[in-house]
């Protein structure tokens, strides 16, 4: 019976290192296997190299990698269900939430953006990485490797972008933009190129590039040029414009009558919607501005959401408070048979 | 005459739940040998298909080790967990149910032909 000494035992060791065991419980399990085998099979005198070279053959068909690649594909083939199951119920969570998203928003319902935020959020980051990381495993080719990941990143992007848009937080138009970029410079041409290579695919695979080009052309459709925005907010701006001078006449207007009703109430209501302008005005365009005098400034009036704006100066909401109070307590003073106000 | 290892990779873990029904710890080269001498040398089992089916068995919650020092190696002997033993039963009547199955599908081949 052969004895191995230490230093052989720490070669073979460093053997199966060198030819790609990773695994430190596969080496230890290899090592002490291939210890069993010199032991029980080579004679006191033999040749330990020569031995070794023959045995180790045993173990792998073109070279040891392999039982590393083998044990590492059967782990992960253990979490493979999991995954899926996993990726199939977000996938279908997503979809409901979404879609009831949308419901309670056509139907004015509160929670309608919480719904969608879960929703497409779950899609972007729960479903697509795992499906990702499922059919990367599937894939054994690069290009179709590159195909799955340009596409799956591309629609996290896409659906983020939309959720950004909606919550009205930046970055949400180049984020869109990219991905779209990558679908139609990137995901597409690869897809397409190699799928109609195989006959097997070909219909699909046309089917797919024109439902995939049909879809980026309706998104980018939603989209607004910025030519069009300028010309959009311009117009905006003129009409918010002309209101304030159609007000300014009627004030110079009930001014001159003298029989005015509620005056005070009234002032007070009117100084307090200039104020909101004012200040609404000043978040938008950074300038001083009296609303009144505001045509003669030629600004431009931008998409700001005032409800942002009043949601995070409380002396905005407090000003908004007081005029609902005042317009309350102006219309309990009327006398019947007046309009009150909205 | 040797089986081909497509069969028994199918059986694989099978074979290693009745091993450790039947001793209450082995390790790898122990498995290896034992199979060769129940089956006078047609199975063998390869250490490529054997070593990642124990991790694999081990990270599934069938199999437990434990680690004993042989002089300077590491030698890991394997049992079946609670949960390996039940898996053990379900797994040798299933492979038991198989065979009497095949041995119908080949026997009524045979006798068409």
């Amino acid at each position: 019976m052969y004895s191995l000494t230490d230093q052989q035992i720490d070669w073979i060791l460093d053997d199966l290192r060198r030819r790609g065991i990773e695994t430190e419980d596969l080496q230890l399990n290899l090592l002490d296997h291939i210890c069993c085998i010199v032991e029980g099979e080579l004679e006191e005198n033999g040749d330990f190299g020569q031995f070794y070279s023959t045995i180790i053959t045993r173990f792998y068909k073109r070279e040891l990698m392999e039982v590393e690649e083998e044990t590492q594909s059967l782990l992960l083939f253990k979490n493979y269900y999991t995954m899926k199951k996993i990726m199939m119920t977000s996938g279908t969570i997503s979809a409901a939430l979404t879609a009831l998203g949308i419901l309670f928003k056509f139907m004015h319902f509160p929670g309608a953006a919480f719904l969608l935020l879960l929703g497409i959020v779950s899609f972007s980051l729960v479903f697509l990485p795992l499906l990702l990381t499922l059919r990367i495993r599937e894939r054994k080719e690069i290009k179709e490797r590159i195909i799955v990941v340009t596409g799956v990143i591309a629609g996290s992007m896409l659906s983020l972008a939309v959720l950004f848009k909606i919550q009205h937080w930046p970055f949400a138009n180049i984020m869109g933009f990219s991905a779209v970029l990558m679908f139609a410079l990137l995901f597409l041409p690869l897809y397409f190129f190699t799928g109609i290579r195989n006959p097997m695919n070909k219909e699909n695979v046309i089917v797919n590039s024109l439902i995939i080009i049909m879809g980026c052309g309706l998104f980018l459709t939603l989209v607004r040029t910025n030519q069009n925005q300028q010309r959009i907010q311009a117009d905006r701006t003129r009409d918010y414009l002309q209101q304030e001078q159609l007000l300014a006449h009627e004030r110079m207007l009930t001014s001159i009558d003298s029989a005015k009703v509620l005056a005070e109430e009234a002032k007070s209501i009117n100084q307090l919607c200039d104020d909101i302008k004012k200040k609404l005005i000043k978040f938008d365009t950074g300038l001083e501005i009296n609303p009144a005098t505001a045509y003669d400034d030629k600004i431009i009036l931008t998409e700001s959401i005032a409800n942002d704006y009043f949601s995070r100066e409380t002396e905005m909401s407090n000003k908004i408070d007081q005029l609902r109070t005042s317009l309350s307590n102006y219309n309990q003073k009327l006398s019947p048979g007046m309009a009150p106000l909205p | 005459m040797i089986y081909s290892s497509e069969l028994i990779k199918g059986t694989l873990k099978t074979i290693i739940l009745k091993l450790l029904r039947d001793n209450p710890r082995m390790y790898g080269y122990e498995m290896t040998q034992r199979v060769k001498e129940l089956t006078g040398d047609k199975i063998q089992l390869t250490e490529g298909a054997l070593y990642p089916t124990l991790h694999a068995m081990e990270a599934e919650g069938i199999l437990q080790t434990e680690s004993e020092y042989i002089g300077k190696r590491v030698r890991k002997y394997y049992s079946l967990t609670p949960k390996g033993k039940t898996k053990g039963e379900e797994k040798i009547s299933e492979l038991a149910d198989f065979l009497e199955t095949m041995k119908f599908l080949i026997g009524a081949q045979t006798s068409i032909s």
